[in-house]
């Protein structure tokens, strides 16, 4: 009994190790993606003439900055970055300044679908959240919890005593 | 907003005494590694001191192709913002205890 604990030990250590290097690999080989798909959203969120400048300006940054968690770290800051930015240019606008910059006014229906797609992403990211944190929590639990069979196991109190074994009976 | 004088928050202060003690035009990752700030609350805020004429920015002289890589976005401090920024350094070092700031 001993040696297949052991061996299923061993079995089971090998398999987390794989499996994490294997997750590691993959979070490794989809860091650059996932950046450029941030800047992407981020400068999509922005109005049309800021858009060109801050997608080379962004992409120039992230190259500056070190390491593939750093990049992540600093593409996510760019989401945040583009939304401050956008409610500038909205508050420049609605105060009628004479300032042009070099923002253009973009067209209602383009911003109107922007704010969709963007919203529509952002639902699907929290859905596919609360489905993995339901899928973890199922798998946490036991799925069978037959508590005549393993009342132990359902976190009862086993106190009939017929249930204790007979020989610490006395 | 326009030209009205950018709020002065402690974001904004790192960011001048960041330009102040390099003397020199920086780019948005450096700014980022000299004041120590994300890159979330950077780039509005340098936007406002550009539109506040503080700053000016201009892109790097070479050609994406000739770079091989995006250009990089160059911020320096405009005579206005080098002067505001003595000043409001200024101001800060005697709250703190006497310092000086001296520009490079």
């Amino acid at each position: 009994m001993g040696a297949l604990l052991a061996v299923l030990a061993a079995v089971g250590t090998v398999s987390l190790t794989v499996s994490a290097t294997l997750i590691v690999e993959e979070f490794k080989a989809w860091t650059p993606w996932m950046t450029r798909w941030l800047i992407e959203r981020s400068v999509f969120r922005l109005p049309e003439g800021l858009q060109d400048r801050c997608r080379e300006e962004w992409s120039s940054h992230v190259l500056e900055t070190p390491g593939k968690i750093g990049k992540l770290i600093v593409a996510f800051g760019f989401l945040r970055a583009a939304n401050a930015l956008t409610l500038d240019y909205l508050a420049l606008v609605s105060s009628g300044s004479s300032l042009t910059l070099s923002f253009k006014m973009p067209e209602p229906e383009s911003r109107r679908g922007a704010f969709t797609a963007s919203t529509l992403t952002n639902l699907l990211i929290m859905v596919l959240l609360i489905l993995f944190t339901a899928a973890i929590r199922r798998v946490e639990q036991p799925r069978h919890c037959n508590s005549q069979m393993y009342p132990s196991a359902c976190g009862l109190i086993v106190s009939h005593p017929s249930a204790t074994p007979r020989h610490l009976v006395r | 907003m326009g030209n009205s004088s950018p709020r002065i928050t402690t974001q904004t202060l790192t960011v001048l005494a960041a330009f102040m003690s390099s003397g020199r035009e920086l780019s948005g990752a450096e700014i980022t590694r000299t004041a120590k700030l994300q890159s979330g609350t950077l780039y509005p805020l340098l936007s406002r001191l550009e539109q506040a004429n503080w700053l000016e920015s201009r892109w790097e002289d070479c050609a994406p192709s000739e770079l091989g890589r995006p250009r990089r976005r160059l911020y320096r401090l405009t005579g206005v913002g080098a002067l505001v920024a003595t000043k409001e350094l200024g101001a800060m070092a005697k709250t703190l205890g006497g310092l000086t700031w001296e520009p490079c």
